[in-house]
């Protein structure tokens, strides 16, 4: 009697015990949880930090496209002029989601010239559902820092444009803060273009466009500052990007 | 003869050396099998009463359903709509700024004579057009009222409060509607005196126009400002006076879901802020039971869709936004300090928390009988031992007396 007893218990307990442990990754894994795919981190990251600051959240060319339906695969192009690596961060705008994808491995490295990098949407952008037009992407040449380097990206499903006629550089600031930008080209003393940003709210994206269709290929500085509303400490974010007009494969 | 007595007193030791002993061992054994005996028994009764008691001790100690009245002070808070809302609370404002809007549209006056009403579009989603109404008159603390506000079922409202400039407090109003829902948000304002219009990245009747530019009045038969959210969502941001109370929603809002935490993305990571400052929940059919405070922390309602929302108001005093809320508590209510989310508390009563509360009669009854189960079971299993026992002892002699006379 007492044999069959420990053996049932036996079994009982190793049973139970499988069930939790076969159970834990349906319950506590997450398919859309950010983690490497591959070639790329990408998915949903949950990590606290704050600050009182100004961010870059994209620097992108003006290309728009229909995202409806949604294509198998997103595409990216960007213009280097040396071989560097380059790391590539894309985010919502505004956060929903939170969708992140970083940390990406090129199948070659980064070239001089123009670059391409492509990932399928079914793996997280699909199962979001998120909105295309409102994704953030920055290929930043360095760490982020007061002064970015960045290559503006080519965001795009199906045909890229085949010249560049303006850029989209969206910015977040950490409190209230009254802003205006003015973009060099080179070392150019005087602003190619410059204009009031007026108050922009905590938290809230907003973007500055510039127009480069009249710009010749260059070394150009978009430089956003001013000052917090609270404190009246001054902001200063510069950008550092190379304008190349003409889009080659 | 003193040889035998010798003999006879040696034997006698011997005797005694070798009774004692065993005598002593058999006395120790025999206790210690009672006391063996006694334990087991003990234990035994003991697991009797744990079993029969458990099941009630369970049932009286599990949280309930139950009415509560939570009154928060928070920065923040979004909740899911359970009904078709008109907001109506006429909210005064100095200044307001629209993102993620569709269409803003009024009727100036010029010199009397009314113009073709302005319909103002953003030009591409893309470049995060905003528009600013402003007063001309520094002096004016309002200009503005927000005169009402449609939403539809399934719309989620996130709304907060941050400091603006000078004697004015930002009131951030979100709109994020449901996939399904045809309704798309719509906005209507009123005004008084002359206002600036700043645009971002939009254009006016489908034409350039200039980014700022001043309105001296609105068409007396067409006095509003309409802003038409987009078919998903709609951002209002309203400059409010810091110092005057007023209401944000009406009274007895349905709701199906309620968050009071928000998070956003900085530099890559995720923060998540907790907003309630304070809060106290009561207990609005026991008004024996005392109110439970707490402070800073992460609060949890599980789903809310039993709850309504009675009030959301700015308060001046505390620059906040205080909600009140009422409704049966179904789920588990949770609060927990943000660095110990394992240390949490439930704010739902037990059965045993609404007998206890209920009258003295039942309180001291409550206790009473809360003794005299285990007892009676106890006894009851004392009892029925010894009646084995009895029973067993009668079996034993039977069957001694069946041997002897066979």
């Amino acid at each position: 009697m007492l044999l069959f007893v420990n053996h049932n218990f036996i079994r009982t307990v190793i049973f139970v015990v499988s069930l939790f442990v076969m159970h834990t990754p349906i319950v506590y894994g997450d398919e859309l949880d950010y983690q490497n795919r591959g070639d790329r981190w990408e998915g949903i990251k949950p990590q606290p930090v704050s600050g009182q600051d100004i961010e870059l959240l994209s620097a992108s060319v003006d290309h728009s496209e229909n995202w409806k339906p949604l294509p198998s695969n997103c595409k990216l192009k960007f213009y280097l002029q040396s071989a560097v690596d380059i790391d590539i961060e894309v985010q919502e705008l505004r956060p929903k989601h939170f969708y992140k994808m970083d940390r990406v491995i090129p199948k070659t490295t980064w070239q001089r010239g123009f670059n391409d990098f492509q990932w399928l949407t079914h793996d997280v952008i699909a199962p979001l559902n998120l909105k295309m037009t409102t994704l953030g992407i920055v290929a930043r040449l360095a760490a982020r820092s007061d002064t970015e380097h960045v290559a503006p990206v080519i965001f795009y499903h199906a045909t890229p444009p085949t010249a560049i006629n303006g850029y989209l550089f969206a910015f977040k600031v950490g409190g209230n803060a009254k802003l205006k930008y003015a973009i060099y080209q080179g070392k150019h003393q005087t602003p190619f273009i410059k204009d009031n940003l007026g108050r922009q709210y905590v938290g809230e994206p907003f973007v500055v466009y510039w127009d480069s269709r009249k710009a010749q290929a260059g070394a150009y500085e978009l430089i956003v500052d001013g000052y917090f509303l609270n404190n009246f400490k001054p902001i200063h974010q510069v950008v550092h990007f190379y304008h190349q007009p003409l889009i080659k494969e | 003869m003193d040889n035998s007595k010798a003999i006879r007193s040696k034997k006698s030791i011997g005797t005694w050396l070798r009774i004692v002993p065993a005598k002593t061992g058999h006395l120790f054994t025999s206790l210690v099998k009672n006391v063996f005996k006694i334990g087991v028994q003990s234990i035994a009764i003991l697991i009797l009463v744990v079993i029969t008691i458990a099941p009630l001790v369970y049932w009286l100690t599990m949280p309930i359903p139950t009415k509560i009245q939570a009154d928060l002070m928070v920065d923040h808070v979004s909740f899911r709509l359970g009904a078709t809302t008109d907001f109506r609370q006429a909210i005064k404002f100095h200044s307001a700024t629209f993102r993620e809007f569709e269409q803003v549209q009024f009727t100036p006056l010029n010199q009397g004579e009314a113009l073709n009403t302005v319909h103002i579009t953003g030009k591409n989603e893309r470049l995060l057009p905003t528009l600013s109404l402003t007063t001309l008159m520094p002096d004016t603390t309002h200009f503005g009222v927000l005169h009402k506000l449609t939403t539809a079922k399934g719309a989620k409202i996130a709304l907060s409060i941050k400091p603006g400039e000078g004697a004015y407090q930002a009131l951030g109003i979100a709109i994020e509607n449901d996939p399904n829902s045809l309704t798309t948000p719509l906005a209507i304002l009123q005004h008084r005196g002359a206002f600036q219009v700043k645009t971002r990245h939009c254009q006016i009747d489908g034409i350039e126009y200039p980014t700022t530019f001043e309105v001296g009045d609105l068409s007396r038969r067409n006095p509003a400002i309409a802003i038409t959210g987009q078919t998903d969502t709609l951002r209002i941001m309203l400059s409010v006076p810091a110092n005057q109370d007023f209401d944000i929603v009406p009274s007895g809002l349905s709701i199906t879901d309620l968050d009071l935490f928000w998070d956003e993305m900085v530099k890559g990571q995720r923060v998540v802020t907790t907003a309630v400052k304070q809060g106290e929940i009561s207990y609005l059919t026991y008004s024996n039971v005392e109110p439970v405070s707490f402070g800073a922390s992460k609060v949890s309602f599980g789903k809310a869709d039993t709850f309504k929302i009675e009030k959301i108001t700015y308060d001046a005093n505390s620059k906040s936004l205080k909600i009140r809320l009422n409704g049966l508590a179904k789920n588990s209510i949770r609060t927990y300090l943000p660095d110990f989310p394992d240390n949490d508390r439930e704010y739902r009563l037990t059965r045993a928390d609404t007998i206890a509360k209920a009258s003295k009669f039942s309180q001291v009854m409550f206790d009473i009988l809360l003794w005299i189960i285990p007892i009676i079971i106890g006894v009851v299993g004392i009892v029925a031992i010894t009646r084995i026992k009895l029973s067993d002892d009668d079996l034993t002699r039977l069957a001694k007396k069946l041997n002897k006379q066979n």
